[in-house]
This record gives structure tokens, C-alpha cells and sequence, in this order.
């Protein structure tokens, strides 16, 4: 029962670090709708009840850096903005599995095309999805609540920074809640490896067994992302591959129980069953003709042991592993946004038991049409520093601003080659300083990062339009390989095998350093002190086809 | 009075919630108790087979196996579960990835590459249209190219002086 309650504790914990950026901007972009756009102006943001609603929610879905917990506020205040629930569904489907950083992470680690197939399918069942939903279920929204107006200028953003904390302890974060007790639940029910080897290439069940553990599952979409490549790289199910993004990334305990509370049962239950059969009616189709050649299938994959318990068996120092594992998954960005989302709640619980009249809210708010209309006199005349922008000038601000933001992103979160290099080479020292004291567990905590920095030189040389060469390429993929040989034999703590993985990888790394950086590389150095023999062959006949 | 507008009552909807985690919770958990015999199996069964069994170790090894297999038309396949033609294929296939995977320079690793990726495309055509080992060697420069990587893999066991 311990392996039980400390391996749910151990997937939670690290899905909900994981998450808490995503769910904060989440908790803003939620206020932002609430207290500045209203909602009238998000109805009008996400064309009104026109055809316009499902291509729009396509976009802001794309462009809105959130996942399936972080979009549940948002959806919140989109069903009490008087959105139809095709869309609002349509949106919170979309919006956590694409993003630029993800999508572009993809592109370069997998066949683009099938990137590509994968975007379209997603938005097709998306759309259908919402059609089907509208169409089922015609005037399915709400008539949206009066209100009052949010004045301009310092109380605005104190009336936005409230709403915020007010979001972060609403019922949407008991959905997100739920959503982390469902991560929990699905840990205790599948035991350590167990899904090493259910995604096989030739396994018709893959992608049942996959819609099965995804619909859970919590994954934030540059985890998806990865995963997917993975499978492309492992030569898995191309059919699971695609269950795992969409019901993976799209769909959770709490979005499910969201949207049985808010439409019923009934509705819920056909729609969540048409969209399981619509996703794997197009995960069979697309799984042969997708399907990399030349690709050896591995006989298992480690990619889904985080949906997994994470202890193989019992006994004592569970607590202790616990907590290091959990300590050991958290990034600092994630840590920073942990500490926010944690101080948010704090305000929002005194803020919602101090003042269960509203006052805050309504001195934030008060005699809005009195202050607004002495400001706008005042910003005419010249006298105040505030001006009134018109609506649409904040809403194309705003609009562009993300688009700037999620280009800025990008290139911070994919930094040039050489600060990678550097990042690189100081984890490879740590890497074989821990493999040469066989220790597991740092072993273990250094290869995903090493995994994760090489993902990004690739990513980011593609971004700044210096992509790799196919020899740059092919070194970097022999250098991988050669880190997750490495990551098997510690897993199985060999140490024969670990140090046999251990030289194989350092030669590898330094071949990739060459290959990236030949002027610098140590073995170019070493090399210009070495006689070469000048190489006199043929050509190689290169048949036309 | 103004009438503030509230995200609604957390602790309303609280009650159904519990409910439903405990319902799910107990019809999972009783799934989760007879786990840890599975579990320790499932780790024991793990092969751990990285390779295919004809993946050679080295370039050299390939090139070697390569004009082993050109030279000697009635050779078997060294993988029971595949035939000696895709083995050959798999070979020639596999020649960039170990080709990045040895001291080999840029330009020997292009110029086989390049040769790789077509002569993989022709050959695959002409297994489809059940054509044998004696075949594919008598294909336009295939054994001159066979030939040629084993020169280049001379020349650079001779430079490095091993084939690690």
C-alpha cells in the first residue's frame, strides 16, 4: 500500500510542478477575459454565434500557451461569456496541444510531414468535434451575466491582479485537482514498466491501450511532443502516437468532470465517446501510411514509465525517494511559477473568506462611469498621462503582443548553438564523473537532461536558419543513441555494461563536438599533432533512380 | 448596490467532487492490488535486445560483411528470421548511421550516404520484384561501390589503428 500512496504522491506532485506555469497563465488569461475584455468583448473575441466561432478558437487555442488544467479557467469564463459549447470545447481541445515552441520542437525532431498529418487530423477532429456538439445540442450556452463596467487605469490592474487570485481559488482549480487525482489513480493502477512495451509497431491494440491510459494521463504539450517523436524514433505504434497527443495532451479527469458538470451527463458521455471513436478511427487509419522506414522497432520504450508507478518494488526509504525523485523533476521556471501559483491561491482563500461581500472588488470597480468619464476629459485636455485606448486597439495589442511573445519564447527557450554546446559539455563532465562512481540515481537524473539539451541544438539551429548538416545530424542521433544505451544498462544497474555505454557515449559526444564545432573540438586539436594519411579513393557510383 | 461578479463557490461543487474521485478511486484501486507480481515479471522478461541480431558493430564490420555477402551469392542470411537479401539491404542501409559512428571525415561520410539512400531505394524495388542475393550484385556498380568502402575502411583502420 506504501509503493501505492508514494508513487500516486510521486506522479502528482510531478505533474502539478509541471503544470503550474501553464495553469497560472491560464488564471490570467481567465481575468483578462473577465476584467477587461467582459463578456461581451470575449463572445465578440471569438466571433460571436457565426461560423466564424470554431476557426477562431483554432487560433487563440494555438496561440495561448496553455495546457488541458491551465485552459479549464479559461473555458470557465468562456461558458459564462455566453460561448456555444462546440467552441468552447473546440478550444479546450486545441489549445493545449499546440503551441509554437511544440510545434516547432516537433518539426525538427520527427518527419515534418507526418507533424504536419498529425496538426491537420487534430484539427479535423477538433472541428468535428465542435460541430457535432452544436449540432447535437443547438443554443447550448448560457445567457452571459451582466458585468459592471472595469474602469481605466491603476484600478484596472488592480481589478485584473485580484480577479486573478480569485481564479486561482474558484472551482476551476478543484477540475484541475481532479485532474492530479486522476494522474494518481493511474499510477496506482499501472505497475513500473508496465507500458514499456505497449505501443509496438505491429500491436493493433496500441493505440486502444493507449486511449485508455491517456485519458487520464496528464502531459503538458512539449512532453507530448517529445514523447511522439520518440515513438517515431523507436519505430512505435504510429496509431498510439496519435492517441497519446490528442487524448493525452487534450483530455483529463478534470475537464471530463467539467464538462459532465456544466452540460450534464448524458451530452458529455455521447461526446467523449464520439470523440474516442472519432480518434481512433483516424489513429488506424494513419498508422501504416505514416509508419518511418528504415526504422528499427526497439522491443521496448521508457517513454510512458512517467504514467507509471514509479518504484519497481517496496520497502523502506520510500518517503525519502519520493521526495528526491520530485525535487529531482522540478526546472526552475517551473519552481518560479510553483511559488506564484501557490502565493495567488493564498490571496484568492483570504480574499474569498475576508470579504464574501465583494468590497475589494467593488472599490476596484466603483463609481466606474463617473472616474472613466473625468479621465477621458482629462486625457483630452492633456492634463493626465492615462489615455484611453479604443477596445480594438488593446484587443490587436494583445493579439500581436502574443505572437511577439511567442517568438521571444522560442528563441530564450532554444538558445544559440554555442551557450548549448557549453550547457552540453558541463553535464557530460557530471555524466561521466557519476557513471564512473556507478551512481544510479544521478546516472539516471543527468541523461534526460543531456536528451533534452541535444533535442534543442537541433531545434535551435533550424530556428536560426543554420540547420545541421546531415553528418551533424547523423552524429547527433549516434550520440543519442548511445545516451539511452546508456540509461538501460543503468536502469538494470550493470555495471559492465554502463561502462562499456559510458566509452561508447563519450566517444560519440566528442565526435558531435567535432562535427559541430571542428576549429574547437579537442580531438581536432589533438588530431593536427597526429600525421593523417591523405586518402586516395574512387568516387562512389551513385545509381540514378 | 452593485452586484460583484464571483468565480463561483469552491466549496459548492466540493461534496460531488469527493464523490466522484471516490467512485473512480474504488473502482481502480481494487486493479491496483494484485500489481506487484506483474510487476517484477514484466522487469525480469525485459530482453534488453537493443539490435537486430545482423546489426554489424562497426563500419568495418559491415563493409566486411558486405563483400563477404557480394562475393559469395549461396550465403545465408547470419539473422535466422530474414532473408540473406534484406540483410543486405539492412547493411547498406545502415552504413550512414555507422559511418557517423566511426572517425570517418564528412566527405567519406556524404559520398556513402548519398550512395545509401539510392542504392537502398533500387535494391528494395528489385527484392519487391523477387529478385535474389546473385541479383542485386550484379546490379550496375554495386560491387565496385561494395569495393570502394572496403578501400575507404582500409585507409581509415590504417589512420586510426583500430577499428574502435
Amino acid at each position: 500500500m506504501d509503493l501505492l500512496f508514494w508513487g500516486a504522491i510521486v506522479r502528482m506532485s510531478q505533474a502539478a510542478v509541471a503544470a503550474c506555469p501553464t495553469i497560472v497563465v491560464g488564471w490570467i488569461v481567465a481575468a483578462v477575459f473577465e476584467r477587461i475584455l467582459g463578456r461581451e468583448g470575449t463572445l465578440k473575441l471569438f466571433g460571436g454565434h457565426t461560423w466564424r466561432q470554431l476557426p477562431y478558437a483554432w487560433i487563440l487555442g494555438m496561440l495561448l500557451p496553455v495546457c488541458s488544467l491551465g485552459v479549464i479557467p479559461v473555458m470557465v469564463q468562456m461558458r459564462r461569456s455566453g460561448i456555444a459549447g462546440g467552441t468552447i470545447l473546440a478550444f479546450g481541445l486545441t489549445a493545449p496541444l499546440f503551441n509554437p515552441i511544440s510545434v516547432l520542437y516537433g518539426l525538427t525532431l520527427s518527419d515534418p510531414v507526418a507533424i504536419f498529418v498529425f496538426c491537420m487530423c487534430s484539427l479535423t477532429i477538433v472541428t468535428v468535434m465542435g460541430l457535432v456538439w452544436d449540432k447535437m445540442f443547438p443554443s447550448n450556452w448560457i445567457q452571459p451575466e451582466l458585468l459592471p463596467k472595469t474602469p481605466f487605469g491603476i484600478r484596472r490592474v488592480g481589478a485584473v491582479a485580484l480577479s486573478v487570485c480569485q481564479q486561482a481559488f474558484s472551482t476551476s482549480t478543484l477540475y484541475i485537482l481532479l485532474a492530479l487525482v486522476g494522474v494518481g489513480l493511474l499510477s496506482m493502477f499501472l505497475p513500473a514498466g508496465f507500458l514499456q512495451k505497449a505501443a509496438g509497431k505491429d500491436d493493433m491494440t496500441a493505440p486502444l491501450t493507449m486511449a485508455a491510459v491517456a485519458t487520464l494521463a496528464y502531459i503538458t504539450p512539449m512532453v507530448a511532443i517529445v514523447q511522439i517523436a520518440s515513438m517515431f524514433q523507436h519505430g512505435n505504434s504510429i496509431g498510439a502516437a496519435f492517441t497519446l497527443l490528442v487524448l493525452g495532451t487534450g483530455v483529463n479527469l478534470g475537464l471530463i468532470a467539467w464538462i459532465v458538470l456544466n452540460y450534464k451527463a448524458r451530452p458529455a458521455i455521447a461526446w467523449l465517446g464520439f470523440l474516442m471513436l472519432l480518434v481512433l478511427t483516424l489513429a488506424y487509419c494513419i498508422d501504416r501510411p505514416l509508419r518511418p522506414k528504415g526504422v528499427e522497432p526497439a522491443d521496448h520504450t521508457h517513454a510512458f514509465d512517467v504514467y507509471c508507478n514509479p518504484f519497481p518494488s517496496g520497502g523502506p526509504g520510500l518517503m525519502e525517494s519520493s521526495w528526491r525523485m520530485i525535487r529531482d523533476s522540478w526546472k526552475a521556471e517551473e519552481l518560479i511559477a510553483a511559488v506564484a501559483a501557490f502565493f495567488l491561491l493564498v490571496v484568492g482563500a483570504f480574499n474569498y473568506h475576508g470579504d464574501r461581500n465583494g468590497r475589494w472588488m467593488g472599490y476596484l470597480l466603483g463609481s466606474t462611469d463617473r472616474e472613466s468619464n473625468e479621465w477621458a476629459t482629462a486625457s483630452t485636455i492633456g492634463l493626465q498621462r492615462d489615455i484611453i485606448l479604443p477596445k480594438s486597439v488593446i484587443a490587436a495589442s494583445c493579439f500581436l503582443g502574443l505572437i511577439a511573445a511567442s517568438v521571444v519564447a522560442c528563441f530564450l527557450y532554444y538558445p544559440p548553438r554555442s551557450e548549448i554546446r557549453k550547457e552540453m559539455v558541463m553535464n557530460h563532465a557530471d555524466l561521466m564523473a557519476d557513471c564512473a562512481r556507478y551512481d544510479w540515481e544521478r546516472i539516471m537524473y543527468w541523461i534526460p537532461i543531456q536528451e533534452d539539451w541535444a533535442h534543442k541544438m537541433e531545434v535551435s539551429a533550424y530556428l536560426r536558419r543554420q540547420p545541421l548538416t546531415r553528418f551533424q545530424r547523423m552524429k547527433l542521433q549516434v550520440f543519442m543513441s548511445k545516451l539511452e544505451l546508456l540509461e538501460h544498462a543503468a536502469e538494470d544497474h550493470e555495471k559492465e555494461e554502463v561502462d562499456l555505454w559510458k566509452k561508447e557515449m563519450n566517444r560519440a559526444f566528442q565526435r558531435l563536438r567535432n562535427a559541430m564545432d571542428p576549429e574547437f573540438g579537442p580531438t581536432a586539436l589533438t588530431s593536427l599533432t597526429q600525421p593523417t594519411k591523405v586518402k586516395v579513393v574512387g568516387t562512389f557510383h551513385v545509381p540514378s533512380t | 448596490m452593485m452586484k460583484i461578479c464571483q468565480p463561483n463557490d469552491p466549496f459548492r461543487i466540493l461534496p460531488s467532487c469527493w464523490i466522484l474521485v471516490l467512485l473512480l478511486g474504488g473502482i481502480w484501486l481494487p486493479f491496483a492490488g494484485c500489481r506487484n507480481q506483474s510487476s517484477t515479471s514484466s522487469q525480469e522478461e525485459e530482453s534488453h535486445e537493443h539490435f537486430p541480431v545482423h546489426w554489424p558493430k562497426t563500419i568495418f564490420a559491415a563493409s566486411e560483411r558486405m563483400s563477404e555477402l557480394s562475393k559469395s551469392v549461396e550465403a545465408t542470411s547470419s539473422n535466422p528470421e530474414i532473408s540473406v537479401e534484406r540483410e543486405f539491404i539492412d547493411l547498406i542501409r545502415w552504413l550512414p548511421e555507422l559511418a557517423a559512428d566511426s572517425e570517418l571525415s564528412e566527405k567519406d561520410f556524404n559520398r556513402i550516404d548519398a550512395w545509401s539512400a539510392k542504392t537502398v531505394l533500387l535494391l528494395e524495388e528489385q527484392v519487391a520484384n523477387g529478385k535474389k542475393l546473385k541479383d542485386l550484385v550484379e546490379l550496375d556498380g554495386l560491387i565496385s561501390n561494395v569495393e570502394m568502402l572496403a578501400d575507404v575502411c582500409r585507409l581509415e583502420l590504417d589512420r586510426t589503428g583500430s577499428p574502435e
